[in-house]
């Protein structure tokens, strides 16, 4: 059970439920409460698998032993140039009032809910297991 | 004449109190809106700081943290890395919500 949380397996898994996760949230917003409310919470959940898997990408690089440290300059720079465009376009979404705010909160989050969906998950699995042995 | 002219006199004089009331009314509510304004300005930058400051510090930790755990164990590298990819996530999506609500 720990090789799991400790896989890159894991990862790949936040990264695809996680885009699922948003396009639901964006049709229960779109049926439910308004169309620029979805669009808030669409923006948010591209933006947050984006920069989730910016992030991973530029850590893994990092943390490479076998990648040259000149070549980890390069992952450094794209790490601060990650944080640089998602100010920005947080900035842009929320000042030009493209998207709804709550909506784009909960778009953000769609990462955060994942990790939560997956521990509780995997802690039933856990669970479930005692109980049958 | 001397009774018109007290009269219209203390009408001049109650219009310029008055006006002068409104006026500081309306300097009031000016003065307020501009004490909202500043109030949003201080609290959201430093609602932005704090979340930065400690983002930053609880981040430093878990990359110390891991930078340790693979120095003393390089064969764990990609377990400790994968395991410190979700933990900063999970920071830095709380700094970013304090950004979209600043």
């Amino acid at each position: 059970m720990l090789d799991f949380w400790c896989s890159t397996q894991l990862i790949k898994k936040i990264q695809v439920s996680s885009l699922v996760l948003c396009l639901i949230l964006t049709l229960f917003g779109v049926v439910f409460v308004s169309v620029n409310f979805a669009l808030g919470i669409l923006a948010g959940g591209i933006i947050a698998s984006f920069n989730f898997y910016w992030l991973q990408t530029a850590l893994r690089k990092i943390f490479d032993q076998q990648v040259a440290f000149g070549h980890k300059a390069i992952y450094y720079a794209k790490y601060y140039l990650r944080l640089i465009i998602l100010g920005i376009v947080l900035y842009e979404l929320i000042v030009n009032k493209m998207v709804h705010p709550v909506g784009l909160i909960i778009g953000l989050s769609v990462i955060v809910i994942n990790i939560m969906v997956i521990a509780f998950t995997e802690l039933w699995k856990i669970v479930r297991t005692k109980e049958a042995t | 004449m001397k009774k018109a002219l007290l009269v219209s006199l203390l009408v001049i004089l109650t219009m310029g109190v008055a006006s002068v009331a409104f006026g500081q009314e309306t300097a009031d509510a000016k003065t307020a809106g501009l004490d909202f304004f500043i109030w949003t300005v201080i609290t959201s930058g430093s609602c932005i700081a704090i979340a930065a400051f400690g983002g930053a510090l609880s981040q430093s930790g878990a990359i110390k943290s891991a930078c340790e755990g693979i120095a003393r164990n390089p064969e764990a590298a990609g377990k400790i890395t994968v395991t410190m990819i979700i933990g900063l996530a999970l920071i830095e999506s709380l700094v970013i919500y304090a950004l979209v609500s600043a």
